[in-house]
């Protein structure tokens, strides 16, 4: 005879007819996933900054890559231009003071030559035009090479040379006219022309030198310029910078709250919807308290009542029909012992769907009672240790904890495989410890083990009860090492009042 | 039916809340020319009534009843008047009640089933001043003799409050008044009366101030 009731009690019969009922207490859908049931994935509501920001990231190191280059670009640039230029045109420098020097030389010996009291011939100088020519070209093709090339600079180099290859044909002229014996001639083509051409040279050569020099000193400003414009891009590298980064940190403030405001809002709907789910879910328990009380009282005050009357008449009426109708008699007592079977079948189911006992003794002899039942009823051998004076604990709130007692020692009995079972009830400092253990197999923790083991919601209704009664509730278990429920529960006794109506004579 | 042989008859007083069961166990109990039923009660408040007021030799007493129970009915009606027998019918086997029964003064406890048999018998040896329990809880009552369980519980003389005694000595404790502990309770005044003196009278006590300085050394209220 196995039937489910629409309250989640569920009651079954042995084969020797007793009966073991275990109730269930079930929490509404959804509770346990820890998540509401009417909402479809709250965390969705939220958009996640991290898109926004990442390409804030790359934007900033696009932008920090691009000037970077940059810059290195035209810091090299300037390396360049210094090597390059500023040490060329230090050659260039060097070339032509070469030159000024030669020039200086040439005056020096055109001077000598011409001088009336010389007493050297001016062949004698001829060796030393040659090298003066030899080493002026050579400066003067070396400072072409290095100076910087500018349209001025250039004209004045083609006169420079215009003017001493014309210098150089002169000399050779001179040096033709003294070799044939015209040493005069010779002197006064040096004096009327070369030394003319001399100063063409020199002058020419003075230029050249202060067109080099405003080269040099354009140079320099020109470094100065690059290292500025450098300076100004670093200058605007960082300010874009630090632009992008304080946009992006705003940005991530902004998101950052409007995240945390969208959590918090969350967070409180959860928080009231889990505790409309408590609520509802406590109040669940407690009709099903009352739905079984009001059903074991009418099964024990009506039936049970009726019932023992019938059995009663049935009793009555054979006793009286006597020896004189003995078929009759027969059929009477076969009919009452239906009756007396069925009154113990609704009182046991009374006594499990609210036991008597509790209401009339308290928690300590209803879970006294109850072990030895459950003992007889399932062959689990249920060991009981109590210490608690009765009425201590008002029937309102025993019922809970007998109600854990129940459903823990229901999943002894069908999930754990334990051969023993030990109950114990400790009053103690003004609370009261209550301890389910079994030697079974126990399990691994988790919900997902529970639930397959079909005692996640039984648990959850023993903690929902526990939690009712201001107490704390835990489970232990692991393989082969069995299973401890423990429950700790405050005893609240009432405050003495103030003041004592002496209410021996109201009544 | 003669004064003599009325005389002779023994006295019965039917303490049933459920009337059909009250009238079947009447009919069986004048089925015994030697049993009368001279009244009938249908709450332990009743029941203490109709004792003083029609002086029964037997109670047939049952233990679940409105208002005042039976087990507290019984202490009550014993303490008008200790020769009274009082017989508990229950529906209960548990060795709590049978205790209890016992230990209040009862000199029999019947279970419901299977009364026709036995009733009679049982009315009949309670007024010849024996003791009666129906044989299926014999091994509760040989066990209890055995531990002396039913000494044990009787040298504290809050262990012999019933639990509802218990319940009302708190509530008076508290402060509350015979009416507030009626509504709590759900139960009528005078039941709270019973049960406030049975209090009283088990604990040897006489004014409130006793039973509330009594709660308070007992741990049943604390003091703030």
């Amino acid at each position: 005879m196995g039937r489910e009731s629409e309250l989640g009690a569920s009651v079954f019969m042995r084969d020797d007819g007793a009966q073991f009922a275990s109730i269930e207490s079930k929490p509404p859908p959804g509770k346990e996933m820890g998540m509401p049931a009417a909402e479809h994935d709250p965390l969705g509501q939220i958009p996640s900054p991290s898109r926004r920001l990442w390409l804030g990231l790359c934007v900033t190191l696009v932008i920090f890559v691009i000037f970077a280059s940059y810059t290195i670009r035209e810091i090299r640039w300037l390396q360049d231009f210094q090597v390059n230029v500023v040490q060329r045109n230090r050659k260039a420098s060097l070339q032509l003071l070469g030159l000024q020097d030669d020039t200086y030389q040439l005056a020096v010996s055109l001077r000598d030559m011409t001088l009336p009291e010389s007493r050297y011939p001016i062949f004698y100088w001829k060796g030393r035009f040659s090298d003066l020519h030899h080493d002026m070209n050579q400066r003067l093709a070396l400072e072409s090479q290095f100076a910087a090339r500018t349209p001025a600079g250039d004209v004045l180099r083609r006169q420079l040379r215009d003017i001493l290859d014309n210098f150089w044909l002169l000399s050779d002229q001179a040096f033709a006219l003294a070799d044939q014996g015209h040493e005069e001639s010779a002197r006064y083509l040096i004096r009327s022309e070369l030394e003319e051409q001399h100063q063409t040279i020199s002058r020419v050569v003075s230029q050249l030198l202060t067109m080099n020099d405003q080269a040099q000193q354009e140079a320099g400003e020109r470094v100065v310029l690059v290292y500025r414009r450098v300076a100004d891009d670093i200058l605007l590298l960082v300010a874009i910078l630090f632009l992008v980064a304080l946009g992006t940190g705003l940005y991530t403030l902004q998101a950052n709250r409007k995240t945390f405001e969208r959590l918090r809002h969350l967070a409180e709907k959860l928080q009231s919807q889990s505790e409309e789910l408590r609520m509802l879910s406590w109040k669940l328990i407690e009709v099903q308290e009352q739905t079984l009380r009001q059903v074991a009282r009418d099964l024990h005050d009506h039936f049970g009542q009726i019932l023992t009357a019938i059995g009663v008449t049935l009793g009555r009426a054979g006793q009286k029909a006597g020896d004189s109708e003995p078929v009759f008699v027969q059929d009477v007592r076969a009919t009452k012992k239906i009756v007396e079977e069925t009154l113990q079948s609704v009182r046991d189911g009374s006594q499990i769907f609210r036991p008597a006992i509790l209401d009339d003794f308290g928690l300590d002899q209803t879970l006294g009672w109850f072990t030895e039942q459950f003992t007889r009823q399932t062959g689990v051998q249920v060991h009981y240790t109590g210490k608690l004076s009765d009425g201590l604990f008002p029937p309102e709130a025993a019922i809970h904890l007998y109600r854990i007692v129940q459903e823990a020692l229901s999943n002894v009995a069908r999930h754990s495989g334990a051969p023993e079972a030990w109950v114990t009830l400790v009053e103690k400092d003004n609370q009261l410890d209550l301890e389910i253990r079994d030697n079974g197999k126990g399990y691994e923790a988790g919900p997902e083990v529970k639930r397959a083991a079909g005692q996640g919601m039984g648990l959850m209704g023993m903690r929902e009860r526990a939690e009712h009664l201001q107490g704390s509730f835990a489970v232990r278990s692991a393989p082969q090492r069995g299973t401890i429920i423990m429950v700790r529960v405050p005893i609240r006794r009432p405050s003495l009042p103030a003041f004592i109506e002496d209410a021996d004579h109201s009544a | 039916m003669n004064a003599s042989e009325s005389e002779k008859k023994i006295r019965v007083l039917l303490a049933e809340d459920h009337t059909l069961v009250r009238q079947g166990f009447r009919r069986i109990l004048e089925d015994d020319p030697q049993v009368t039923v001279v009244g009938e009660a249908r709450t332990g408040l009743e029941a203490i009534e109709e004792c003083k007021n029609l002086k029964p030799q037997v109670v047939v007493m049952d233990l679940s009843m409105p208002e005042l129970g039976g087990l507290e009915a019984t202490a009550e009606i014993l303490k008008a008047d200790p020769k009274v027998k009082i017989l508990i019918l229950s529906m209960y086997s548990n060795d709590a009640y049978i205790r209890k029964a016992f230990e209040l003064g009862a000199k029999g406890y019947m279970l419901k089933n299977a009364i026709e048999v036995d009733l009679n018998r049982a009315v009949k040896a309670l007024a010849e001043g024996e003791a009666y329990f129906s044989p299926a809880i014999s091994h509760i009552v040989l066990e209890s003799l055995k531990t002396g369980s039913f000494q044990d519980s009787t040298q504290d003389p809050y262990e012999r409050l019933t639990l509802r005694e218990k319940e009302v000595l708190q509530l008076i404790a508290q402060g509350k008044s015979n009416k507030e502990i009626a509504v709590l309770l759900d139960i009528s005044v005078n039941t709270v009366a019973v049960h406030r003196a049975r209090v009283m009278d088990t604990l040897g006590l006489h004014r409130t101030a006793e039973l509330v300085l009594f709660a308070v050394k007992k741990g049943l209220v604390q003091t703030t």
